[in-house]
C-alpha cells in the first residue's frame, strides 16, 4: 500500500505502519495524510501498511508513524538499536507508551499523541456534568493504578476528593461496592483488567442501583451507559499527527510526547434524563475547550 | 340374511362417523394436550430465561440474598412452578427455593416422573467496549458470553396432567357422543335403506314362489320409493297376466271335468243300468232253476223228459249269459280285485275238462286235456273263468267232429296255457277285433246258440286285470291257438284235497228267510225234494218267531238283505246269540266285492244269485255234515 503524493521529494519518503488493517487505524492514516498533504510544501512518498509488512532491510524512509500500540511495538523491534529514523506513534494509550520507551524522547526522534486524555480533562468534564460532585472514584487495576497521582492532583487542584479502589484477588464486586459506598460519580479507567466487555454491564448495573453515574472514557462507554465520556476520535489524532509529521518533514525535531489535542464529548441522554439531568454534547465541548483554552 | 344386511348397512354408516369422530377428538385433543404441554415448557423456560437474566446480574454480585429473592420471586404467582435454583459454574447451588430435586440438574440425568426440569445457562452479557480505548485493539471480535451458572427451574406436570385427564374424559365422552349420534343416524339410515331392501327382497322372493298378489309395502317414505312403486308395478302386470292365463286355464280344465263327468257319468250310468238290469233278471232266474229242477224231479217230467232237458238247457244258457253280462258289468265297475295264489295247472285243466267234457261230447266234438306237472301265480277262479269262456269259444267255432285241444307249455319262466281248435280260422285283420265286445265272426245273424260274443270280451278285460299277455295266433282253415301266459309257480306247495261231495240226504231243520214267495216256493220244492226240511219265514221278525218253537234250525238260508232291510248278517248273529250253533248260508244278487267282503268278515258262506242247484246242494250238504 504506496501512496506516491505529486510532491515528491528526494528522501521524503513516509512508513506508515497500522496496528491493524482496522477502521480506526485507516481513519487516523488518512487524517495524517490529508493533514500532511495540505500543509506540506514537499511531495512526501507514503508507505501506508500493516506494521509486519516492514522491514529493517527496506531502505529508511525520511519518517515513520506508528499507528496503534502494536504498530510501535513492531516498528521498535525491527530496530534494536532504535530506528534511525524519526518515529511518531498514535493511538497509544500513555501508559504502554511509556512502558516501551520509558517516557524518553531520545533528540526528537521518538515522540507520541497518546490515545487517553489528560486526567484534568477528565475531571473538568466530570465538573461540567455534575457541577455539585464531591467525590470521584475509581477502580484501579495493575495497569490504571499508575494513573492515580495525575488524577488525584486534578482533583485536589479542584477542591475534589478522589477514591480509588483497587481489584484484588477478592474479587471486582467487593471493591466496587466499597467504592460506590463512598463516591458521587464513578470515572472508568482504561486498564482491561477491570474495564472489559464481560464486566462493564455489572459495574454499570450496579453504579445504576446505587443512582451513581459512571463517566467512560470512549463512545463505546457512553453507547453502554456511561452517562458522559470525553475522547479524541482517530481522525482528530491523526490531524494533530500530521501536524507533527509536517515538523518533522520541514527538518524540525519532534515535539515531545503529548495528550490529544482536540478532543469530542459524548453523553447518553437517557442516563442522563434518568439521573435528572439535561446535557449537550457541543456545548459541553465547548466549555471544556473554553476552559482549556483559559488555562 | 336380513340381520346380515342391516348389520352391513350399519357398518357402512356407522363405521366412518366412529371413524371421524374418534379421529377428530384425537387429533383436536393431541393438538390440544400439545399445545398445553408446550405452553408450560415455554413458560417454565420463559421463567427460567428471566431468572437468568435477572440472575446475571446476582451472580455477578454474589449478592445470595440477592439470588435467593430472586429465585423465591420467580416461584410466586405460578402454582405449577415447583422449585427454583441458582447454580454456579461449577454446578454450586447458589440460591435455591421450593422444592427442587438437585440430582435432576445434572446434564443428561432423567428428570423426575411428572416434572419438567429446565436448565438455563447464566452468561455474562458482554458490552462492547474493548475498542483501543479500552485497550483492546480494536475490531477484534468481542469475546463470547462467559458461563457464570445455571437456573434451574423445576415445573409439576401435576396440573397438566389433571388437565389432560380431564380432556381426555371430555374427548372420550364428544366421542362417544358423536358416535351414538352417528350410530342413530346410521341406524336410520340402515333402517331407510335396509327396511325397502329387505321389503323388496322378501315380496320378490314371494312373487318368484308363486304369490303374485305379494305388494312391497311401507309405511314410511324412504329414499327407495320409486324402487318400490316399479317393483309394485311390475308384480301387478305380472299378476294380471298370470291371473289372465290361470282363468283360461281353469275355464278350460273346467270345461274338460265337465266333459270327462259326463263321459264318466255315461259309463256309469251304462254300468248301473247293467248292473241292475242283471241283477233284476237273476231273481226270476234263480226261481225258474229252481222250478226246472223240482219239474225233473217230478213224476210229471217222465213222461216229456226230453222237453225238461231242453228247458234246463235253455235255463242254464239264459244262466251263462246272465252271467257274462254280470261278469262285464264288474269287471267295468273296477269292483274286481284278483286274489293271487300258486295253483296247479293240472287241476285246473282237469276241472275244465270235466266241467266241459259234456258240452263237447254233446256237439260231438273231441275235447282233449294234455297233462301238465306245471304250476302258475295268478287267481285261479279268473283263470278258470278264462279258460271257460276260451274253452266255450273253441267248442263253438269248431264244427262236429272236430277237436279242441286244452295244453300248457313253459315259455322263459312263463306258462302258457293254450287252446287249440280245428275251426275256420280267424283272418289276419280280424285278430285284435275278435276281443271286443259283442264281435262274433261268422256269426252275422246272431244266433244266441253261439253265445253273446262276450267271451273273449271279458277274456281280455280278466287277463288285463290279472296283467297277464293273452293273444291268438291262427291259420284260416286250419284252426286257431288261443293262449294266455302266466308267471310260472316256482314251490309247488301241497294240493289241497278236494272235498268229496256226498250224495247223501239232509239232515237238519233249514230255516229259509225270503220275502219273495217264488224263490221261497221254489227253495222249499228244491230243498224238500233233497230230503230236508224247511221252514219258511218271510222277514227277521218271522225268523226270530219261528226260532222260538220247539225244534231250533240247524242252518239259516237268508239273503244278505232281507224285507225291510234288515241284514241277513245281522239276523244270523242274532240268532246265533239267542239259541247257540247255527250254520248260515247267504245268497244274494249283490255280486259287489263288499258284499263278499261282509259275508267273508262275517265267516259265512255266500251264494250268488242265480245259485246253480248243485252247487246250492253241496253247499247245505257242506254244512249240515
Amino acid at each position: 500500500m504506496t501512496y506516491t503524493s505529486s510532491v515528491r521529494a528526494a528522501g521524503s519518503q513516509v512508513w506508515v505502519a497500522l496496528g491493524d488493517t482496522g477502521g480506526v487505524y485507516a481513519e487516523a492514516a488518512e487524517a495524517l495524510r490529508a493533514e500532511t498533504d495540505r500543509s506540506a510544501g514537499a511531495r512526501v512518498e507514503w508507505r501506508i501498511a500493516p506494521y509486519a509488512q516492514f522491514r529493517a532491510a527496506d531502505p529508511a524512509p525520511r519518517a515513520a508513524v506508528a499507528i496503534g500500540s502494536s504498530a510501535l511495538r513492531g516498528l521498535l523491534d525491527l530496530y534494536p538499536e532504535g530506528p534511525p529514523f524519526p518515529v511518531l506513534a498514535l493511538l497509544v494509550p500513555r501508559l504502554a507508551y511509556e512502558r516501551m520507551h520509558e517516557g524518553a524522547n531520545r533528540g526528537g526522534m521518538l515522540s507520541a499523541i497518546y490515545l487517553d486524555q489528560p486526567p484534568a480533562r477528565q475531571i473538568e468534564l466530570i465538573r461540567q456534568v455534575l457541577p455539585g460532585v464531591r467525590r470521584i472514584g475509581a477502580l484501579t487495576g495493575a495497569d490504571s493504578r499508575l494513573a492515580v497521582p495525575g488524577l488525584e492532583r486534578a482533583t485536589s487542584e479542584r477542591g475534589i476528593q478522589f477514591l480509588h479502589a483497587q481489584v484484588g484477588d477478592a474479587g471486582l464486586f467487593p471493591a466496587l461496592q466499597q467504592l460506590l459506598g463512598e463516591s458521587d460519580v464513578l470515572l472508568a479507567l482504561a486498564d482491561t483488567s477491570v474495564f472489559n466487555s464481560q464486566t462493564v454491564a455489572g459495574i454499570l448495573t450496579a453504579a445504576y442501583r446505587r443512582q451513581i453515574p459512571l463517566i467512560g472514557f470512549s463512545p463505546a462507554y457512553v453507547k453502554a451507559g456511561a452517562l458522559a465520556a470525553v475522547y479524541s476520535t482517530p481522525a482528530q489524532i491523526g490531524l494533530r499527527g500530521g501536524e507533527l509529521l509536517r515538523l518533522v518533514l520541514t527538518g524540525q525535531r519532534l515535539p515531545p510526547p503529548q495528550w490529544p489535542r482536540e478532543f469530542s464529548v459524548s453523553v447518553n441522554s437517557n442516563v442522563a434524563r434518568s439521573f435528572g439531568l439535561t446535557l449537550d454534547e457541543g456545548r459541553l465541548t465547548e466549555q471544556l475547550r473554553q476552559k482549556e483554552r483559559g488555562q | 340374511m336380513k340381520q346380515a344386511l342391516r348389520l352391513r348397512m350399519l357398518l357402512a354408516a356407522l363405521l366412518p362417523v366412529a371413524l371421524v369422530a374418534v379421529t377428530l377428538t384425537f387429533v383436536f385433543l393431541h393438538s390440544h394436550l400439545s399445545e398445553l404441554e408446550a405452553a408450560l415448557n415455554g413458560r417454565g423456560r420463559a421463567i427460567a430465561r428471566q431468572l437468568a437474566t435477572a440472575a446475571e446480574f446476582a451472580i455477578f454480585s454474589g449478592s445470595e440474598d440477592a439470588m435467593r429473592r430472586l429465585a423465591e420471586g420467580a416461584l410466586t404467582g405460578d402454582g405449577d412452578l415447583r422449585g427454583a435454583a441458582i447454580v454456579d459454574d461449577s454446578d454450586h447451588v447458589l440460591a435455591r427455593a421450593g422444592a427442587i430435586h438437585p440430582e435432576s440438574w445434572r446434564p443428561g440425568a432423567k428428570a423426575p416422573r411428572g416434572l419438567l426440569v429446565i436448565s438455563e445457562d447464566v452468561r455474562r452479557s458482554v458490552t462492547p467496549v474493548d475498542d483501543i480505548y479500552g485497550g483492546g485493539i480494536g475490531a477484534a471480535p468481542a469475546a463470547p458470553p462467559k458461563l457464570v451458572g445455571r437456573v434451574v427451574v423445576e415445573i409439576s406436570e401435576a396440573n397438566l396432567v389433571a388437565r389432560r385427564d380431564q380432556l381426555l374424559a371430555w374427548g372420550a365422552a364428544v366421542a362417544l357422543l358423536g358416535v351414538v349420534l352417528g350410530g342413530w343416524l346410521a341406524v336410520g339410515i340402515a333402517r331407510g335403506i335396509a327396511t325397502p331392501v329387505l321389503a323388496i327382497t322378501d315380496a320378490v322372493e314371494r312373487i318368484g314362489n308363486g304369490e303374485t298378489g305379494a305388494r312391497v309395502e311401507l309405511r314410511r317414505k324412504t329414499p327407495l320409493d320409486s324402487l318400490v312403486h316399479g317393483i309394485n308395478a311390475m308384480a301387478e302386470r305380472v299378476g294380471l297376466t298370470q291371473e289372465e292365463l290361470r282363468l283360461k286355464i281353469s275355464e278350460a280344465t273346467a270345461e274338460l271335468l265337465m266333459e270327462k263327468e259326463t263321459a264318466e257319468h255315461a259309463t256309469a250310468a251304462k254300468s248301473r243300468f247293467l248292473a241292475a238290469a242283471s241283477h233284476d233278471l237273476r231273481q226270476p232266474m234263480h226261481a225258474l232253476g229252481l222250478f226246472v229242477s223240482s219239474l225233473a224231479q217230478s213224476s210229471a217230467a217222465k213222461s216229456e223228459a226230453h222237453l225238461v232237458v231242453q228247458i234246463q238247457s235253455a235255463v242254464t244258457a239264459l244262466q251263462e249269459m246272465l252271467d257274462a253280462l254280470l261278469d262285464i258289468s264288474r269287471l267295468d265297475g273296477g269292483t274286481v280285485i284278483p286274489r293271487i295264489n300258486s295253483f296247479s295247472l293240472r287241476t285246473v285243466l282237469d276241472r275244465m275238462a270235466t266241467e266241459m267234457m259234456p258240452l263237447a261230447e254233446a256237439r260231438g266234438q273231441r275235447l282233449r286235456v294234455r297233462r301238465t306237472g306245471l304250476w302258475a301265480t295268478s287267481d285261479r277262479q279268473m283263470i278258470e273263468r278264462i279258460l271257460q269262456n276260451l274253452i266255450g269259444n273253441a267248442l263253438n267255432h269248431t264244427a262236429p267232429g272236430g277237436q279242441v285241444l286244452l295244453a300248457c307249455r313253459r315259455r322263459e319262466g312263463a306258462v302258457l296255457i293254450e287252446v287249440w281248435d280245428t275251426g275256420a280260422g280267424i283272418p289276419d285283420g280280424a285278430r285284435q277285433e275278435i276281443f271286443e265286445e259283442y264281435v262274433q265272426l261268422n256269426n252275422p245273424e246272431r244266433d244266441r246258440a253261439k253265445g253273446l260274443g262276450l267271451g273273449l270280451a271279458i277274456c281280455r278285460r280278466l287277463a288285463e286285470l290279472l296283467g297277464h299277455p293273452i293273444g291268438v295266433r291262427s291259420r284260416v282253415g286250419r284252426g286257431s291257438v288261443f293262449w294266455i301266459e302266466l308267471p310260472q309257480a316256482g314251490e309247488p306247495p301241497l294240493p289241497l284235497s278236494p272235498t268229496t261231495m256226498l250224495q247223501a240226504k239232509l239232515d237238519g231243520l233249514i230255516l229259509v228267510v225270503e220275502d219273495d214267495p217264488l224263490v221261497a216256493d221254489g227253495m222249499q220244492q228244491v230243498i224238500g225234494g233233497w230230503g230236508g226240511r224247511v221252514v219258511l219265514a218271510r222277514s227277521r221278525a218271522e225268523a226270530l218267531a219261528l226260532c222260538d218253537g220247539d225244534e231250533t234250525p240247524a242252518l239259516l238260508l237268508c239273503d244278505l238283505t232281507l224285507a225291510g232291510g234288515d241284514s241277513g248278517i245281522a239276523l244270523a248273529n242274532e240268532l246265533r246269540a239267542l239259541h247257540g250253533p247255527l250254520e248260515v248260508l247267504l245268497v244274494s244278487a249283490d255280486v259287489s266285492q263288499e258284499a263278499q267282503v261282509a259275508a267273508r268278515q262275517a265267516g259265512f258262506a255266500l251264494l250268488k244269485k242265480p245259485v246253480p242247484v248243485g252247487r246250492l246242494r253241496a253247499a247245505l250238504q257242506h254244512l249240515l255234515k
